[in-house]
């Protein structure tokens, strides 16, 4: 339990500031207020970036579901379930 | 450290003492879980659910910055896409986690007909289930108008076109949706405010009163499957188990958003004709492929309003399902039923497929 939720705070506080702030400023703001409405391209990070951050994502899940899992199965080995 | 172990207990006490907290844990501590053959398919009714919650915060960090007029919207979620810190992961994972907690309803829902779930008493369970499908379709329809971008502005266009056959409620319906004659600011307002307020308390208290049938109740055993022994307890061992198949549904949702990131088409231009080929999202094609296949009058009738004549009914019945299967209250599984429902889900996929494919 406590590996869990060690975890959670981990991923948390590393991911929680970045995600709620941007960097802008209000001439920023005024000068996109002021712009006509034209069609600007949108620009994703490359692909091996992309690769990188699934990657991540999915060795961290995965740790995730195989600790819930040993959990599982002391749980339900603790109730009698075979 | 005594001190810091023994917290949580203090924390518990004093929160038992102020909010009856034991009654809640007593009775889950003692709820258990059927074991059978099909206990699997009682994991999709979590998985939406976690899939509806991560739809709420990425909504709550996206509204942070959209702007909801036709001047702003497009140029917001542009930015939020290339000048906002991971804003472009956070949209990809909204609008992707939209599509898979539209697919773990359908499973769920079609698993929970076809397990004869519905029965008595847990009727209201399958009326507040096929509610909050609606409720997630008009998720899907308000929020595609969002971006204000081509493909958004056209199938808006045509979407709220196609109800205005229906007789008394059509136009009257539509001209309450679109705010003014042609979809533009009032519209992309409505919209917004259904997407963000409307639809999401609704949602909320119907889920609530959902989940809570759903604990009072406990799950079904399918008519005529033996249950084998002992039953897992909820608390935690199934809960366990749901917690690893939300986990696998956000291992399964990053990888697609990450390498498949949402695009945002170029901005709506209301004189342009509308784009060649344009369909709407995949959960809304079996209504277009529909509205394809039928001729423009069948027998002098509008081919339009006797589609979307068939949908009202057939929702309707959708929503009688428990009150007309009586067989079911009876514990006979009725052939009739698994036949409908059979062929409700491949006349769906059948549309889906043939809307892409044509």
């Amino acid at each position: 339990m406590r590996s869990l939720a060690l975890w959670f705070y981990l991923v948390v506080m590393l991911s929680a500031p970045r995600l709620v702030v941007a960097e802008r400023s209000d001439t920023t703001v005024a000068r996109v207020e002021a712009k006509p409405a034209v069609s600007q391209p949108v620009v994703f990070p490359d692909m091996e970036t992309r690769l990188g951050i699934a990657g991540v994502g999915f060795v961290v899940l995965g740790g995730l579901a195989a600790l819930l899992n040993a959990k599982r199965r002391r749980a339900d080995v603790k109730a009698g379930i075979v | 450290m005594e001190a810091l172990e023994q917290t949580p207990q203090k924390l518990y006490q004093w929160l038992d003492e102020r909010i009856p907290l034991t009654p809640v844990v007593e009775f889950l501590s003692c709820k258990t879980v059927p074991r059978q053959k099909h206990s699997f398919w009682y994991l999709f009714g979590g998985l939406t659910l976690f899939f509806f919650v991560v739809q709420v915060v990425t909504g709550i960090l996206l509204a942070l910055y959209y702007k909801p007029t036709p001047e702003l919207a497009h140029e917001s979620v542009r930015k939020i896409i290339n000048e906002v810190p991971h804003g472009w992961l956070i949209r990809s994972i909204h609008s992707w986690a939209a599509n898979l907690m539209i697919a773990s309803l359908f499973i769920h829902m079609f698993s929970v007909f076809f397990l004869r779930a519905y029965r008595k008493p847990r009727e209201l369970m399958w009326l507040s289930g096929v509610l909050l499908m609606f409720l997630v379709f008009g998720f899907g329809f308000t929020g595609y108008l969002l971006p204000w971008d081509t493909t958004a502005y056209f199938a808006t266009l045509i979407g709220t076109e196609v109800p205005k056959t229906l007789p008394i409620i059509g136009d009257w319906g539509v001209s309450l949706l679109k705010g003014e004659e042609e979809v533009g600011s009032e519209t992309l307002t409505r919209m917004y405010i259904i997407h963000v307020t409307i639809l999401p308390l609704l949602t909320v208290f119907i889920i609530s009163f959902h989940v809570l049938l759903s604990q009072l109740l406990g799950s079904s055993v399918p008519i005529g499957t033996a249950e084998k022994k002992p039953s897992i307890p909820f608390f935690p061992n199934f809960l366990l188990r749901d917690f690893i198949a939300w986990t696998f549904g956000a291992c399964v949702l990053l990888v697609v958003a990450v390498l498949k990131p949402w695009e945002l088409g170029p901005v709506a231009d209301p004189y342009a004709s509308a784009p060649v080929g344009i369909k709407p999202e995949w959960y809304f094609l079996p209504l277009y492929q529909s509205l394809r296949m039928v001729p423009a009058t069948i027998l002098g009738v509008s081919g339009e309003l006797i589609v979307n004549l068939m949908v009202v009914v057939l929702s309707i019945g959708w929503f009688l399902i428990p009150f007309v299967d009586v067989q079911a209250n009876k514990g006979v599984r009725s052939r009739l039923f698994t036949v409908i429902g059979l062929g409700v889900a491949l006349y769906l996929i059948i549309t889906i497929f043939l809307a892409y494919a044509t």
